[in-house]
């Protein structure tokens, strides 16, 4: 009886030897599994932001100084508990950005600069350098935000920001009209990637490095220097990605900024010819039908934009791409049926798409343009109709909503019921106060009442807006000019 | 000791009287409850793991599977818990096949022989339904492919308002293929029949004690549908409050099932002791 006591002693001693490191590993698991630093900052930003957006909906836009704190405090929480992690970083931005609603660009700066001071990820901190520097732009302090600049391609030289920068400072002599320090920075950049060429030329990091050179003749429209610089990427480095991607650029600077049309189409086909496989032939094949389109060979297009529907039945971009070009087609031959068929295409195979969207409005665009004023009249009541059921259904806030008000608003000026398009005008400038398509048709409302006054004032509100957009400060500078000339004096 | 009383049909009132008699068995010796509790305490790990799996140590295991079949997003804060729904469902096939049925085979072992008078040891019937393996786990693939079928068919019925209740039709339609083959893990622990033929006796015992085993197996299982309902509407949860809210939820409906199934299994093994079990 003793011995078997013993034995049963011994039996469960041997088990708990088994059994207890397995406890132990189990509760180690358990308890390490909590502690990871990372996961803790992701958690504890997340729990930032949400306060966050609890608050600033809260206080309905309008923060108070208690509430920006009570926001701060939320990441302060994140740098305070795993100061090393990214997050971290990212928190500090935030509260930089904070401040500066605030109104303390100090306090601001003096954020930034604790990421540059504590971390020691180059992508990190040439992103804080590079905040720096354009807080101190925003400030008019360019010669200071210039030396910031500098550090950033100095200290930071082959960041995405580090390489970006010596054409970001061109870019500001080019917006103050500076012509001559324009040029001192333009030939310090290609100084500066010359020599990084030459001391990066084994490496991966060669090609990049070319097409910003590429770009900083660009910058200075010397478009034949930034086609051979292209030249040279793809002959040099002919297994980079950067070199298939060198044709499309290439193409591009030919189309756009040179209107050499048939020097476009020649580099198009030599992509394709030389990279079939590659997955931008579809892409390219397309720009090589708008390239026959824009040569009036719409034949040629037409075939083109045929052969990538057939050949790419899975690629939704390309098809949807090929399938607007050949409505581009058909609309510059008058195919109306065909161009109709197109469109129904595109409405079955892209029902969620803008382009499908907008199909209403273009069907009586199209009429309208070629003087088919009953077919016209037809397609304009149609396209009410649906607008106003899709509008109608739309969830407040969503981009649809935005888009499918816009096409609206537009058939109600082309119907000429102006009380209806300002009815909708007004709710979604209330809804989307910065989307500059709702002020545009503003100004169009205005045209149309007969108040061309009124529209100038909007369109000089488009401008002071959006200073930035050089393609709708052309647009709108163009709309003004035109209402100028034909107002009496 | 056995009691064989052959009749052809039980009411409401005799359904109560055998839940009555499982609940009063069960604490009388509650270590008849030890496989459920493993059971529940595995897939409690089960679930824990993958919680943690964004985390090192465990990253270095479960990450690699979860960046490659789902992506890398979903093993950062809080995409880690959105998935976490469907990584427990892969996860819950896995421990079911394996160490789920053969708890579930203990636990009706352990039942039989409490209910014979025999000593209803844990370990000793683990190893009965150990050996017995591939004929439980004929019986769990049957059950699991019926569930997968009739989910891609619920699933592809399902338009418009009939996929909200969705959720509901495919819990209930899993419940009754579970319903159906509820008496073949008896037949093959307690009756030690092989694979068809407990696939037979379930089925024809069934039969018999149809209006029965419906009531003593959807009744239970009528209060999973509370987890169903939170776990249909987690997303707006998760919204209004936080992330962790999916975990409250899972461990909250794996501690549900643990009753239920107790229940089920308890009742259902009396049942089918009671009612005609014949001991090889």
């Amino acid at each position: 009886m003793k011995n078997k006591n013993i034995d049963m002693v011994q039996k469960t001693f041997y088990m708990g030897q088994r059994i207890l490191p397995f406890c132990a590993l189990c509760i180690i698991v358990f308890l390490a599994g909590c502690a990871d630093s990372r996961y803790l900052s992701e958690k504890l930003f997340w729990q930032a932001q949400k306060n966050a957006k609890t608050i600033t909906e809260n206080a309905k836009g309008v923060l108070s100084e208690k509430d920006y704190a009570r926001i701060i405090a939320g990441y302060e929480k994140v740098i305070k508990t795993c100061p090393l992690q990214k997050l971290s970083a990212q928190s500090h931005f935030v509260i930089s950005q904070l401040y500066l609603h605030q109104g303390k660009p100090d306090a601001a700066l003096s954020e930034l600069r604790k990421v540059i001071q504590n971390f020691n990820s180059q992508d990190i901190t040439s992103r804080a350098q590079f905040a720096v520097a354009a807080l101190l732009e925003r400030q008019n302090f360019w010669n200071r935000a210039r030396d910031e600049y500098e550090k950033v391609v100095d200290l930071y030289p082959l960041t995405p920001l580090g390489l970006a920068t010596p054409l970001y400072i061109i870019s500001h002599y080019q917006r103050e009209n500076d012509s001559v320090e324009e040029e001192k920075a333009f030939r310090s950049a290609l100084r500066h990637y010359r020599t990084l060429v030459n001391e990066y030329r084994a490496t991966r990091l060669a090609p990049f490095i070319h097409n910003y050179i590429a770009q900083a003749y660009l910058a200075e429209k010397d478009f034949e220097q930034a086609i051979s610089v292209l030249d040279e990427l793809a002959r040099d480095y002919p297994q980079s990605s950067q070199a298939a991607t060198s044709f499309l650029a290439k193409g591009e600077i030919l189309s756009v900024r040179m209107k050499d049309i048939p020097g476009a189409i020649k580099v198009y086909q030599d992509f394709i010819n030389r990279y079939p496989d590659n997955a931008l032939v579809p892409e390219v094949q397309f720009r090589l039908a708008m390239m026959y389109f824009y040569q009036r060979d719409i034949e040629k297009a037409q075939d083109v934009l045929s052969q990538i529907i057939a050949r790419y039945p899975d690629n939704t971009r390309a098809r949807l791409n090929a399938y607007t070009g050949l409505s581009l087609c058909f609309q510059k031959t008058k195919d109306t049926k065909r161009l109709l068929e197109v469109y129904e295409d595109i409405q079955r195979e892209f029902p969620e798409t803008k382009m499908a969207l907008a199909i209403p409005f273009l069907v009586n665009q199209y009429y309208q343009q070629n003087k088919l004023l009953e077919e016209a009249g037809k397609a304009c009541k149609d396209a009410i109709a649906f607008y106003e059921k899709a509008f109608s259904q739309s969830v407040k806030g969503e981009g649809k909503r935005s888009d499918v008000g816009n096409y609206l608003v537009l058939c109600y000026l082309q119907d000429n019921a102006l009380d209806k398009a300002e009815v909708v005008l007004r709710l979604l400038l209330q809804e989307y106060p910065g989307k500059p398509e709702h002020l545009l048709n503003l100004a169009s409302f205005y045209l149309a009442s007969n108040a061309p006054r009124e529209a100038i004032v909007v369109y000089q509100a488009i401008l002071d807006k959006y200073p930035r957009d050089g393609r709708l400060s052309g647009l709108v500078r163009t709309q003004i000019k035109t209402i100028q000339e034909r107002m009496p004096k | 000791m056995e009691r064989r009383i052959r009749i052809k049909g039980v009411k409401m009132s005799q359904a109560i009287e055998i839940w009555k008699e499982s609940v009063a068995v069960i604490r009388k010796n509650p270590l008849l409850a030890v496989p459920f509790i493993v059971s529940v305490l595995i897939q409690i790990g089960a679930l824990y793991l993958l919680y943690v799996a964004p985390c090192r140590p465990v990253s270095y295991v479960l990450a690699p599977p979860i960046r490659a079949f789902f992506g890398e997003r979903f093993l950062h804060y809080p995409f880690n818990l959105i998935v976490l729904p469907r990584l427990f469902y892969y996860a819950n096939i896995v421990v079911g096949m394996t160490i789920g049925i053969l708890l579930t085979a203990t636990a009706v072992g352990m039942l039989a022989d409490y209910y014979y008078g025999r000593k209803a040891g844990f370990f000793a019937n683990l190893k009965a339904a150990a050996v017995r393996y591939f004929r439980l786990l004929g019986i769990w693939l049957i059950v699991f492919v019926f569930s997968f079928m009739l989910e891609r068919l619920v699933g592809g019925l399902a338009r418009g308002a009939i996929k909200r209740v969705f959720p509901y039709l495919f819990f209930i339609a899993v419940s009754f293929i579970q319903f159906i083959f509820i008496y073949a893990i008896p037949a093959v622990v307690i009756e030690k029949k092989d694979f068809i033929a407990s696939l037979k006796r379930g089925l024809s015992f069934l039969k018999h004690f149809f209006t029965a085993t419906f009531i003593l197996v959807m009744m239970p299982l009528a209060f999973y549908l509370p987890v169903v309902f939170l776990k249909q509407h987690l997303s707006g949860m998760v919204e209004r409050m936080f992330p962790e809210m999916i975990l409250i939820v899972m461990i909250g409906g794996l501690i549900v099932l643990f009753v239920i199934d107790l229940l089920i299994t308890v009742s259902c093994t009396f049942l089918f002791l009671k009612k005609g079990a014949k001991q090889p």
